[in-house]
Order: structure tokens, then C-alpha cells, then sequence
């Protein structure tokens, strides 16, 4: 009875959100089979604003799932909320989530598949850089779309801007390639005495050693067996132990993302 | 000095065919044979010379003819030698030079690929300035008759188990190692000498005058007995390690130094003997700054003190700057807390850098490597102090690869790279106040460690705004640029010698 009542609770895991976010799905590209979702559930959206974003993501479906995605609930993080919504909608396949959590105050950007190729970490966290200030002052819209704007950018190939991160690499490559010519520069400088054989063998040395006894200090045992064909014993037997034992981990966490405070 | 026999013009010794040429006829003698039929004075312990002494630095050089022009090799100044008429102890052996100039300065331009080695070094006028120069040695003949208790070993098979019988053998050890060198002059480092190491014996020939003809020579000012607990030491440890024994049953003795676990010092100085070793010597010489370029002149052995043109660097600091740029640009995107978490990492470098420099420009200037001043060996301190700005590095390495990698703890990262710069900046600090440059020193340490305070700051403040930390990150870069610039200004003072100063010098054992 207790097997059956914890069975029906995850059945009921695994289909409730489906059955509460799948009214969401506003368009399916039919050539690829990517959708577009939104799942406003924090309402900062007018429906009418959600139309137009729509749209606008409909562009990015050429190449994975596109989601957005706003929560007001209490969540651990924004990057495991990011997560496990992306999960509901898009599953594993490739696709682009951008959600934006009222209750951490978080924009975060979380993509898998082909998409995260392209949208790793490091530019989500250009693109949330790039519209943190909007959401601070509640646009929004205008946030959303411009990251999806600059996501579709960045699968078509193209650059986005990055004025800071500019500067600070700029900045850091300026550093690196002093602290580089100094080490050159000092590594040249280096004395290089002879080694010690060289320098002995240009002195004449003559000695006769005489050996007077011996006495014992100590005896110390490694256990060392002889290496044998059989591969029966020692290390064979932990190879048979590792065999499938990580392979449960599947595709779950292949994708990732980068966020923002606002 | 030495007159052609045929022509009466003056004769050089010639390093190609290793014979005495006139320079006016072209006629060449064997060296023994001249010497032989002019040895009137041979047998005197010493012979005539003109010295001349640097009025600037004190250095004196012998020559054994009135043929000295320019410079002084030592502290680099033009047209400040007084000549005087002079006697030099007569040595015992002579290595006669065996690199001729041209040779030495085609293995020098070997040397000067560097980009950033000023131009000057490449200069054929300036390259011939390179200048031939006998160095004093005293070679020490030690001989040795320690009773050693050694550790030895026996290593076999029991079943599965290796077994290691370690044993203790007394051995009675006789012997003697000739010609330990170490050089006489005060003029001449220690570092370089160790560096031109070894003089091989082969060439060692009984001193005749005619060898210096046409070259210079360095007088002894350091006696016998500066070295002699260094040469006896040195002496022990070839020693030990030549002992190749195997017991009958297979026991072996090991012949490292470290061995010995007992040894009662019978050991001592048969006698030092007096040689004169060649070098070609050049000297580059930057306001109050030195720098040398020594070449063994039997070997073609090269110690160079190796200053950079800073405008050269900068240039070459721009064109890495782009190309990092431009492969930095595509792999790597920070985000603003992690640029600065990353900024602050960078600070341990070059606070580590910048202790190695402080450290390296203090001995330097107060001699600290060259026992010929009369001071410590002091060696193994440097050592470690070297190691431990490594290890630093090493931190610094491991915060910076936690940063790029886990992009985690930015506030603890940016605190400890802090800590670890103020430790680094207290270990400088009394060095630096000592030593040239020394405000460069002490600034850049204390703007690094503000850098990183600031950033801790800011970051523990956990503001919103992005531009608030990449102006962290950008103020601490800054700053460590700053302090690279420092860095480099004052690599030349470690790359380079104070003008030495030899007033108070005295032959023989001044300074013993």
C-alpha cells in the first residue's frame, strides 16, 4: 500500500507541472519541432506584451526551445528554479530558457543541447548583464525581449556588446603580458652554473677508501609482489567494480547558464 | 715588454696558434722557447708591470706593456687610468686564453636574441670593447684523511616482500683533490665565477709573463684564507661522491654528500697555489649602474648580467597585450564579481615579483653573494626566501584557476590574495628601505594591498550594479600595472651592478 500511495505521488509529480504549464506553449516551429513557451506566473507581462514576445521568439526556435519565464514563489535559487522550468518544458532537447524570479530578485539564462554551445555561461551572463538595469526599473518586456534579441544574435553567429568586459580584458591581457616579458626577461637572466660532474671533473681527485666493518642500523619491508601473467589478483579485480557505475547520470546535466541580480 | 727577436717590434701572444707574434713582421715563436732565451729575471717572485688604477673606482689592471687605452672594465668611466710602473707577484700556473675575441664575440651575439637587450650589445663598435683579462685564482690542494662512518644499504626479495637493510660502515678514507679555484679578485663576483666554472686543467700551463702579452691582469686582493673553509668543504663532497663501494654481499655504500654520518675532519689545505685564469671581459655601463658580460676564455663559457631597454619591452608588452587580447576575447567573458576576484589573484604575482626583485637588487648591492667581500654564506636564506615567494605564486595560481574555473567565493579569494600580499610586502619591507628603488618598492606593495581591500570591501557589499565591481576590477588592474611598471624599472637594478668601489683595495690579503 505504502509502494503504491509513494508510485501515484510521483506520477503525480511528474504530470502536474506539465498539466499546469502546457497551456503555455504558444507556438511550434514545424520544421524543427521547437516551441515557444511562456509561463508568466509572477503576471509581470500584459497579455498583450506577451503576444509581441512571442513572436519575437518565434525566431529563436530555428535552433532549440525558447522559454521565458517569471516565478514569484519561494525558490532556493534562480539557477535550480531556471533549471528544473527548463526541464518541464524543453525536457533535454537543445533550447534557451530566460527566467526572471521576483523572490531571489534574479535574472538567470539556462540552456542545453546545441543551444548551449553557443549560450554557455559566459555569454549568458553578458546578455543578463546587458539588461539587469530594464528589470530594475521594471521594463520588463523591453528586458525579456532584448535578451532573446541578443540570444537569437548570438545563434546566428553574430557579436554583442560588452563594453566593460572589453576593458577588463584589455585590461588583463595588459597584465598578462607584462608578468609574461617579465618572467622571459628574468628566465634569460638566470645563471647557469655547470653541473656538478662538470665542475668535479676539473679538479684531480685521487681517494682509496678502506671499508673497516659494519654493523646493522635497521631493516624496513615494503610489501612489493612480483608482478605476475595472472590476472586474477591485485589491481583487475577493481575494474570489474567500476563498470556502468556512473552511467545512470545520462544527459542531466549537460546544460547550464549565467545570471543576474536586478 | 717582449721585442721581437728579428725586428725588435712588439709581440703578442696569439690565441689561434697559441704562439708569440710580432705584430710588426709577423714572425711567431713558440712561448717556452722566447722564454728560455730571456730568462734573466725568471726565477725572481715577481715581475714588472705597468698598473694603472681607475681614478673613479679604484680597480687596477696590470699590463705587462704601456699599451692601455679607453675605459675601465670595472666601473665602465673613459680616460680615468693612472699608469704607474709596478711589480706582480709572480703565479704559479696560467690557463693562456684559448677564445679568441672574434669567437667570443660571435658566441656572444648567441646570447643577445632577446628582444628587449639593448641595442647597444649588438653594436660592432661597442663589441669590440670586449677586453682580455687574466683573473687571480687560488687553486687549493686539500688532502684528506677522515675516518668516515658511512650509510649503506642491501635490498632483497623475502616472498612477497622487498626488504631494506640499512647498515652503518666506518671507512678510512685517504686521499687528496688538486686544484679546488677560487678567484682572488674582489673585482671579480663570486656569481660570475661560479659561472664560468670550470677552468679545465688541461690547459694549465707553469706561468711565463709572455702570456700576458697583449692582454691585462687583475691583481690578487683576496688571500688564501677566504676561501679555504669553502675549497675544504667543496673538497669533501667531490670526494665522498667518488667513493664507489660494494660490500661483498652486496651491501652499497652511498656516495651522496649527505652521507656521512660521523666525520671527524682530518681534513686540510696542503697549499694554495696562485693561477691566472682568462676571461674577455665587457662592461655596459647606465649612469650609476653596471653590467658585465664575462666569457671563460678557455671555454667560451658566458655570464651576463642581462638589462633590458625599456622601451624595447614596453613594445614588446603592447604587441603580447594584443595578441592575449585576441585570443582572451574569444575564451574568456568574466562576469563583474569574477573579474575582480580574478584582478586580485594577479596582485600575489606580482607582489611575489616584486619581493624577488627587492631581494635580488640588496645583494647585489651590498655584495651579499660574494665572499670575497667577507661576507656569510648566506645561500641557503636566499633560497628559501626564494621558494617561498614561489610558493606564493603557487597560491596565487590555485586562488586564479578556483576563480576561472568554480567562479566561486569571490569576497574570501580577493581577502586572501590581500593576505597573502601584506605578508609578502612585511618580508620586502626591510629590505626595500634599504635598497635603491626603494620607493618603487614600497608604493606598489602598499597600492596592491589597497587594491585588494578595496575589492574585498565591495565585494562583501554584494552591490547591484555591475559597473561598481568592473571599476574594481579595472582600479586593481590598474594598479597592478602600476606595480608591473615598478617591476620593470627596477629589474634593472637587479640586472645590473652599482659601480663597484675599490679604493681600499690591497693586494695580497686585504681583505682576509
Amino acid at each position: 500500500m505504502r509502494k503504491l500511495i509513494t508510485l501515484l505521488a510521483v506520477l503525480v509529480c511528474m504530470f502536474l507541472p506539465s498539466a499546469v504549464y502546457a497551456e503555455s506553449e504558444l507556438f511550434t516551429d514545424p520544421d524543427t519541432g521547437y516551441s515557444v513557451y511562456i509561463s508568466d506566473q509572477a503576471d509581470l507581462l500584459t497579455d498583450g506584451e506577451e503576444q509581441m514576445l512571442a513572436e519575437q521568439m518565434k525566431q529563436c526556435t530555428q535552433y532549440g526551445h525558447a522559454v521565458f519565464a517569471t516565478n514569484s514563489s519561494p525558490v532556493s535559487s534562480a539557477s535550480s528554479e531556471a533549471e528544473r522550468l527548463y526541464r518541464i518544458y524543453a525536457g533535454y532537447e537543445s533550447g534557451t530558457l530566460f527566467l526572471i524570479d521576483m523572490h531571489t530578485r534574479n535574472l538567470y539564462i539556462f540552456s542545453d543541447g546545441e543551444n548551449y554551445r553557443t549560450i554557455t555561461r559566459s555569454y549568458a551572463e553578458s546578455v543578463t548583464d546587458n539588461v539587469y538595469r530594464m528589470a530594475g526599473r521594471e521594463e520588463y518586456y523591453e528586458c525579456a525581449s532584448e535578451v532573446f534579441s541578443q540570444v537569437y544574435t548570438l545563434l546566428e553567429g553574430g557579436r554583442i556588446a560588452r563594453p566593460m568586459k572589453v576593458i577588463t580584458n584589455i585590461l588583463l591581457s595588459a597584465v598578462i603580458a607584462v608578468i609574461l616579458n617579465y618572467m622571459l626577461a628574468d628566465f634569460s637572466r638566470r645563471k647557469k652554473y655547470a653541473n656538478e660532474a662538470a665542475a668535479a671533473a676539473a679538479i684531480s681527485t685521487f681517494a682509496a677508501a678502506q671499508v673497516l666493518g659494519r654493523s646493522k642500523a635497521g631493516t624496513r619491508r615494503v610489501y612489493d609482489p612480483p608482478a605476475s601473467d595472472d590476472s586474477s589478483s591485485g589491481s583487475s579485480g577493481s575494474s570489474h567494480s567500476s563498470g556502468g557505475g556512473s552511467s545512470s547520470s545520462g544527459g542531466s546535466s549537460s546544460g547550464g547558464g549565467g545570471g543576474h541580480r536586478f | 715588454m717582449f721585442n721581437c727577436p728579428n725586428c725588435g717590434g712588439s709581440l703578442v701572444f696569439d690565441i689561434q696558434t697559441q704562439t708569440l707574434k710580432c705584430q710588426h713582421c709577423g714572425n711567431s715563436m713558440n712561448v717556452e722557447e722566447y722564454h728560455t732565451n730571456n730568462q734573466a729575471d725568471a726565477q725572481t717572485d715577481e715581475f714588472g708591470v705597468h698598473t694603472y688604477t681607475c681614478r673613479n673606482c679604484g680597480a687596477e689592471l696590470s699590463a705587462p706593456d704601456a699599451a692601455f687605452t679607453g675605459f675601465c672594465s670595472y666601473c665602465g668611466y673613459e680616460n680615468v687610468m693612472e699608469e704607474k710602473l709596478d711589480s706582480m707577484t709572480r703565479p704559479k700556473y696560467i690557463i693562456p686564453f684559448q677564445v679568441t675575441k672574434e669567437k667570443c664575440r660571435r658566441n656572444f651575439k648567441l646570447h643577445t636574441h632577446l628582444p628587449y637587450v639593448p641595442s647597444e650589445f649588438r653594436n660592432p663598435e661597442f663589441l669590440e670593447t670586449f677586453r682580455g683579462i687574466y683573473i687571480p685564482y687560488w687553486m687549493y690542494d686539500i688532502s684528506f684523511a677522515d675516518p668516515l662512518v658511512l650509510k649503506a644499504y642491501k635490498s632483497y626479495r623475502d616472498g612477497d616482500y622487498r626488504v631494506y637493510d640499512s647498515y652503518t660502515v666506518p671507512v678510512k678514507l685517504e686521499g687528496a683533490t688538486y686544484g679546488v679555484p677560487y678567484d682572488a679578485s674582489r673585482a671579480f663576483d663570486d656569481s660570475i665565477a661560479a659561472e664560468l666554472t670550470p677552468f679545465r686543467k688541461e690547459d694549465l700551463k707553469e706561468f711565463r709573463e709572455e702570456y700576458l702579452a697583449g692582454f691585462y691582469a687583475d691583481k690578487a686582493d683576496v688571500g688564501p684564507g677566504r676561501y679555504e673553509k669553502d675549497a675544504v668543504d667543496y673538497a669533501a663532497d667531490v670526494m665522498i661522491r667518488s667513493i664507489n663501494l660494494q660490500l661483498d654481499d652486496g651491501i652499497w655504500v652511498e656516495n651522496s654528500s649527505e652521507n656521512p654520518v660521523s666525520r671527524q675532519m682530518q681534513t686540510g689545505v696542503r697549499q694554495a697555489d696562485s693561477a691566472l685564469f682568462p676571461v674577455w671581459f665587457l662592461t655596459w655601463r647606465n649612469r650609476d649602474r653596471v653590467a658585465y658580460a664575462i666569457m671563460n676564455g678557455q671555454t667560451g663559457k658566458l655570464s651576463f648580467d642581462v638589462p633590458v631597454d625599456l622601451k624595447k619591452i614596453g613594445i614588446a608588452i603592447a604587441l603580447s597585450t594584443a595578441l592575449i587580447y585576441a585570443g582572451l576575447d574569444r575564451i574568456l567573458a568574466l562576469s563583474a564579481r569574477t573579474a575582480a576576484a580574478c584582478a586580485s589573484c594577479f596582485t600575489v604575482f606580482v607582489m611575489a615579483f616584486l619581493k624577488q626583485e627587492c631581494e635580488q637588487v640588496f645583494i647585489r648591492e651590498y655584495h651579499l653573494d660574494d665572499r670575497g667581500y667577507g661576507t656569510p654564506d648566506k645561500k641557503k636564506v636566499y633560497l628559501l626566501e626564494r621558494a617561498f615567494s614561489y610558493g606564493f605564486c603557487a597560491v596565487g595560481m590555485m586562488m586564479l584557476l578556483w576563480t576561472l574555473i568554480i567562479q566561486a567565493l569571490p569576497v574570501g579569494v580577493t581577502a586572501a590574495s590581500g593576505l597573502l600580499c601584506l605578508i609578502l610586502y612585511l618580508r620586502m619591507r626591510k629590505q626595500a628601505r634599504q635598497c635603491p628603488g626603494s620607493f618603487r618598492f614600497l608604493s606598489s606593495g602598499i597600492v596592491l594591498i589597497l587594491a585588494d581591500i578595496a575589492g574585498a570591501v565591495l565585494l562583501y557589499l554584494d552591490l547591484v550594479s555591475d559597473l561598481i565591481y568592473y571599476s574594481v576590477s579595472s582600479a586593481i588592474l590598474l594598479g597592478i600595472l602600476y606595480a608591473c611598471r615598478s617591476l620593470l624599472k627596477n629589474y634593472n637594478l637587479s640586472a645590473t651592478r652599482p659601480i663597484p668601489s675599490f679604493t681600499d683595495r690591497k693586494g695580497g690579503d686585504g681583505h682576509a
